[in-house]
């Protein structure tokens, strides 16, 4: 298949049925609903089940079913319904139920508005828990990571989480889908599934376990899964870094603002710029390698008060100080505002 | 005497909006009175009302919502002001419609109206749109979308394009199945978008390329995609 036009909402449907989706549950919301639209036209005719339920709750609970049941499954939606999805993707954590759930992320607090948004990074269920959440930031990477997130989910019995504002899931971009990443070899069996009618023996999955099991999963999952995850998932895009002057750090839409502003401002000052590709893992390493002449590390997100940047100071330790770049009364985040706070930067450093 | 009433319809993701925001600049620009109506219930992002500071800078009225151009609105309902397009006047008024036919489907609303005016109705095709690669899916398109609004196809947009990665190639293909499309549908090709930068090479191919050549700028994509 050559390059061709695709939105961001339409890949990721159509990334899920190349990765084999059985299944998927869903209720729509803006700005994410071509994924549900694309589905119900296609999985009857490409085989699976697609069912739009009654509310998310409902949605993200046959998610577990199915996945229970062994399927390949998945759901997407937006920040308000993803609220609604955590109780039973924090049971999913803890049964170690593999699933995709996409975020096409909008504005909130609550039901806020429509535009797009980068403001669910730290949306998490409750217990000692984390999933993989992947930040896709552009529509082929859109394409590849939710086709690869099912792969991941399989490798590690986990919900895995994409994360995409509503920028990516709406706008259109040439996409190839020959340019998939290989399907993941040998992905584990799995000996939890529930047997089926006329199966021998049946197996049970807790939700609820008290005392030594609850803790002997929590003990697992830090010092078996979670080493593995950050060792093989961790991912970036980084460059300039050691002998930058000021490094820009920003992922998704964001980013490609970032990237845009970085490239049109004047100034001797040279830019390092580093793009996390996963919110968990978060990529440690590149922060580590920023070198010693940077006096400042800039994080743009479309919020307003700031979300991955918290990760960002965890990373850089106080070796420099970190600003956030964000949303305006007048709107969204766009180039314009990362482009005037980094020249009112600049300039204040010619002084 | 009738109002003039251009309607530009297509597939999802055609690039009708930033047709129709160039089309009525162009008009504008010509020194018509012009207006655009966003009536995209559809989609939230990348309507024409996201344009409308520009749009109205340039004299050009713009009407989207009673509620104003805000476009992280998403309500679907119609601005009463539609009512002022069937007004006779020599206003030229352009009505950029939502996507596919749920998205044609709002016209019918305005069918009598229309049709009781002096209107051309527009197909967008942009070949390189994965639903609308072949003149057969593209006709499917218009049929849907003439049945759902009720109104005649006048004629056709090729306006095949790689967002900012367009080769002469791209438009080529576009032009053979505008072509098809053209004949079947027996209606004309009026345009053929191209990117400034590809305007000297398509005039050198101007016999491969149905319709009058429509150099277009993005204004719909911000300039970070």
């Amino acid at each position: 298949m050559a390059r061709v036009l695709f939105k961001g909402n339409e890949v990721i449907a159509e990334a899920a049925l190349r990765a084999g989706v059985d299944a998927f549950f869903g209720y729509p919301i803006t700005p994410q609903n071509e994924v549900p639209e694309y589905l119900a036209r296609e999985m009857p005719k490409r085989g699976g089940v697609f069912l739009q339920t009654e509310s998310e709750l409902a949605g993200i609970n046959m998610v577990l079913g199915a996945s229970a049941a062994g399927a390949r499954v998945m759901t997407s939606s937006s920040g308000p319904g993803l609220c609604l999805m955590l109780e039973a993707i924090s049971s999913m954590a803890l049964t170690r139920l593999p699933a995709v759930i996409v975020d096409v992320v909008r504005s909130g607090p609550g039901m806020g508005d429509l535009a797009p948004a980068q403001e669910d990074w730290k949306l998490s269920g409750n217990g000692a828990y984390k999933i993989p959440i992947l930040l896709p930031g552009n529509v082929q990477e859109l394409a590849n990571m939710v086709f690869e997130a099912f792969d991941i989910a399989d490798q590690y019995s986990t919900p895995v989480l994409v994360l995409a504002d509503g920028m990516l899931g709406q706008m259109m971009e040439p996409v190839d889908f020959d340019k998939l990443p290989e399907r993941r070899k040998n992905l584990p069996d799995k000996p939890w599934r529930m047997a089926s009618v006329g199966e021998k023996g049946y197996r049970t999955m807790m939700t609820l376990t008290y005392g030594r099991p609850l803790t002997e999963f929590t003990d697992r999952f830090e010092n078996e899964t979670m080493p593995k995850i950050i060792a093989n998932e961790t991912r970036y895009e980084a460059y300039g870094l050691e002998d930058a002057d000021v490094v820009v750090a920003a992922y998704g839409t964001s980013a490609r603002m970032a990237k845009a502003a970085i490239k049109e401002i004047k100034t001797d000052l040279k830019f390092g710029f580093i793009r996390p590709m996963t919110a968990w893992p978060f990529p440690k390493e590149p922060f580590e390698k920023i070198g010693p002449n940077c006096k400042a590390v800039f994080c743009p997100e479309i919020n307003t008060i700031g979300q991955m940047i918290d990760d960002v100071r965890i990373a850089v330790a106080g070796r420099m100080p970190v600003y956030h770049i964000g949303n305006t009364a007048a709107g969204p985040m766009n180039t314009a505002n990362i482009i005037d706070a980094l020249r009112a930067y600049v300039e204040g450093v010619a002084k | 005497m009738k109002s003039n009433i251009h309607i530009i319809v297509g597939h999802y993701g055609s690039g009708k909006t930033e047709f129709a925001v160039n089309y009525a600049i162009r008009r504008r620009e010509s020194g018509s009175e012009v207006a655009i109506a966003d009536l995209d219930i559809v989609n939230p992002y990348f309507r024409s009302r996201q344009q409308a500071d520009m749009l109205e800078a340039k004299g050009i009225r713009v009407v989207s919502s009673n509620l104003g151009n805000d476009w992280r609105l998403d309500l679907p309902a119609l601005n009463s002001e539609l009512q002022s397009f069937f007004i006779e006047s020599q206003r030229e008024n352009v009505i950029d419609v939502g996507g596919n036919a749920v998205g044609a489907r709002v016209l019918a609303r305005f069918r009598n109206e229309i049709a009781e005016s002096r209107y051309d109705m527009w197909l967008v095709i942009n070949a390189n749109r994965y639903e609308t690669q072949t003149p057969e899916q593209a006709i499917a398109f218009a049929t849907d979308i003439t049945s759902a609004c009720g109104l005649k196809l006048s004629g056709v947009i090729n306006n095949t394009h790689m967002l900012r990665e367009t080769e002469l190639e791209d438009i080529l293909r576009g032009s053979k199945v505008t072509r098809e499309v053209c004949s079947k549908l027996e209606i004309p090709c009026i345009y053929t978008v191209c990117p400034e930068h590809l305007l000297s090479a398509c005039e050198a191919a101007r016999d491969q390329i149905p319709g009058e050549l429509f150099p277009i700028k993005l204004y719909m994509r911000p300039s970070y995609l």
